[in-house]
């Protein structure tokens, strides 16, 4: 997978040296291939991820478009507003973008298919690990002949180390990573938020459970006895979550007032600003290992 | 019915109240012993006893115990209800859904959960308030649209409760859709299965109290029922007074529809199958059909859960699917093995 993936890239690099306006294909994270042109004018990110991806690769002045649930960067307000989900085709075909670019999380490969028959070629990234999101951004360099996506992906790279190297010396806490805090929705073991835990330097009490997602009852957050309870919603008031689950008091997270809010954009979007979240993470289950003269 | 009832049924009424209370028993152990946290029987029971570690006690006491009285709650709440509006309606379809009510609580429950309506007091309070508010307006409204001079025609309220029903599942939907909080739309819709997981002392109360009052109105009723079901002119021409009959029937079926889906969300399925199943085996009359569809939609829902928790380890599906994947087979069976007894 990696070593093909790397010949990709190669092949990429070489056909824009060696032949800019020779039509050809390339193909996505799906394995789906994807007319490729030379590199796009304008391109239309279909997820917010994307959106964030391309603005840190290429600019903003590169999208034709954002979708209405995009809220970032700042450059992105005057731009024209499609729906994502479920795909507003006509406009998305109206905006006449170059190509497509969406997230296999928001987007799925049947509408991808769809609009790359109205003529829009389509490509979809998947995201199922952390180094997913630096490879986008190189990836992105080459099918919009930029160049900042490769310094963008390198400092991410070193920010992941440095987050590594700071928690390492200490005992990984039991954490429990909410998206909700009213019905217990939460990551599953073969999530990217899963390794996120991991390396912020916590235990993921989640990773009982299979695949993306999981919802664990209330019984078993009582068994599981988390230390530190992060819920993905901004400026989070732990006494919310007692209000929902009134157990939850003998929990050791909320004993030790260790239940905290983390902007869910910073986490649940795979994009540059996912090492923001991871920072910020590391943070919070490691005080010690980022207080002032902390080694 | 061409013979007797009772000649025809014979013993069979008190082995099937025997069987009920004893099933209830066990499962009510059952669900108090499985869980997705594996306690066993020993620990269950010393922290039943007030022993054990804390987490045990929380466990059984704040969670499993409420849960297991939430269920018995609405699972013999709905059931009742349903048996109201199939006397109400005289149509064997009939069931809590058939006002309106089950769609305008959840539509109020939606609203106010995605952030369209504001909140007053405390979320806990707020959601019920909206869902009872929701219920009670969808079924004023169809009462409304029903209503002819004095009389109330049963054709039309059944017209109006299925728009109504239709209209406001619409409302829902577009709630949903349009939620400014894309994040809370599985919440929403697992709420809209039908959930028992919300379950907890305080909240416990009101379903428990508006069902055995259900319960007992309906079981105090049972002789004009029963006069009913045979027709509306006859059932006046014997002195029934059926206009007010069928509005004391609707009453208890929005106020108790309303309570019920605010506290566990919609559960299709209950009212529908629990009183014809209960007909098919211990008989139509009203003095035994009302409790033994209590007990019976009790048991069911109590099973159900009971599925709901412990089919996917550590995790939980919403019930209202379960309802109808465990209630179809078994109902099938009983119209089989008894149907004979039916027109």
């Amino acid at each position: 997978m990696r070593t093909s993936r790397f010949a990709l890239l190669a092949g990429l690099v070489a056909l824009a040296a060696c032949a800019p306006d020779a039509p050809s294909e390339v193909r996505d994270d799906l394995g789906r291939t994807v007319p490729f042109d030379g590199a796009p004018e304008t391109v239309l990110p279909l997820a917010p991820n994307i959106t964030e991806l391309v603005a840190e690769a290429a600019g903003a002045d590169r999208l034709a478009g954002v979708s209405m649930s995009d809220s970032f960067p700042p450059g992105i307000q005057s731009l024209p507003r499609f729906q994502s989900l479920p795909l507003d085709t006509e406009t998305v075909v109206s905006l006449q973008p170059g190509l497509a670019i969406g997230s296999t999380d928001v987007n799925a490969a049947e509408a991808a298919d769809g609009l790359a028959a109205l003529g829009v070629p389509t490509y979809l990234f998947r995201f199922d690990e952390v180094a997913d999101v630096p490879r986008a951004l190189r990836t992105l360099d080459t099918l919009l002949a930029t160049s900042g996506g490769a310094p963008a992906a390198d400092a991410f790279e070193r920010r992941v180390s440095a987050v590594q190297d700071a928690v390492q010396p200490y005992t990984a806490p039991r954490v429990l990573l909410l998206v909700g805090d009213e019905t217990l929705y939460a990551f599953g073991r073969d999530s990217y938020a899963s390794e996120l835990v991991r390396l912020a330097g916590g235990q993921n009490l989640t990773d009982v459970y299979p695949g993306e997602a999981s919802q664990p009852s209330d019984e078993a957050v009582l068994e599981m006895a988390p230390e530190v309870i992060v819920v993905l919603i901004e400026d989070y008031d732990p006494s919310q979550l007692l209000e929902e689950h009134p157990t939850f008091f003998s929990l050791p997270a909320v004993q030790n007032s260790r239940v905290y809010g983390i902007d869910p954009d910073l986490v649940s979007r795979p994009g540059p600003r996912l090492i923001e979240g991871l920072e910020r993470l590391a943070r919070l289950l490691h005080p010690e290992a980022f207080a002032a003269g902390a080694a | 019915m061409a013979r007797g009832e009772s000649s025809r049924l014979g013993a069979r009424p008190v082995v099937v109240g025997i069987g009920l209370a004893v099933a209830t028993g066990l499962a009510v152990a059952a669900s108090l012993t499985w869980g997705s946290a594996d306690l066993g029987p020993g620990r269950v029971w010393s922290a039943l006893l007030g022993g054990g570690p804390e987490v045990d006690r929380l466990i059984v006491w704040q969670l499993r115990v409420p849960r297991v009285v939430l269920a018995l709650a609405v699972g013999g709440g709905l059931a009742v209800v349903g048996v109201a509006m199939q006397a109400l309606v005289r149509n064997p379809l009939a069931e809590p859904y058939i006002l309106g009510a089950s769609s305008g609580a959840s539509a109020g429950a939606a609203l106010f959960y995605l952030g369209f309506l504001p909140a007053i007091v405390s979320r806990t309070v707020s959601m019920p308030v909206a869902a009872t508010a929701g219920a009670w307006l969808a079924v004023a409204t169809v009462f409304a649209a029903a209503r002819r001079g004095p009389t109330l025609s049963t054709t039309r309220l059944l017209l109006a409760g299925v728009a109504m029903s239709a209209l406001l599942g619409s409302v829902t939907a577009f709630v949903t859709y349009a939620s400014p909080e894309p994040d809370k739309l599985r919440a929403v819709l697992f709420w809209l299965l039908g959930s028992l997981s919300r379950a907890r002392w305080e909240t416990v109360l009101a379903p428990l109290v508006v069902s055995l009052l259900s319960l007992g109105g309906l079981w105090a009723l049972a002789r004009p029922l029963d006069l009913l079901t045979t027709g509306e002119e006859p059932a006046a021409g014997l002195g029934v007074p059926v206009e007010a009959l069928k509005r004391t029937l609707i009453a208890i079926a929005a106020v108790a529809t309303g309570v019920l889906v605010a506290s566990a969300g919609v559960i299709g399925f209950v009212g529908l199958i629990v009183p014809h199943a209960v007909r098919l085996v211990a008989g139509a009359t009203h003095g035994r059909l009302v409790p033994f569809a209590f007990a019976g939609g009790a048991l069911f829902l109590l099973l159900a859960d009971l599925a709901a928790r412990t089919v996917l380890p550590g995790q939980e599906v919403p019930v209202g699917v379960l309802t109808a994947i465990c209630g179809v087979p078994f109902f099938l069976a009983i119209l089989r093995r008894f149907g004979s007894g039916l027109a």
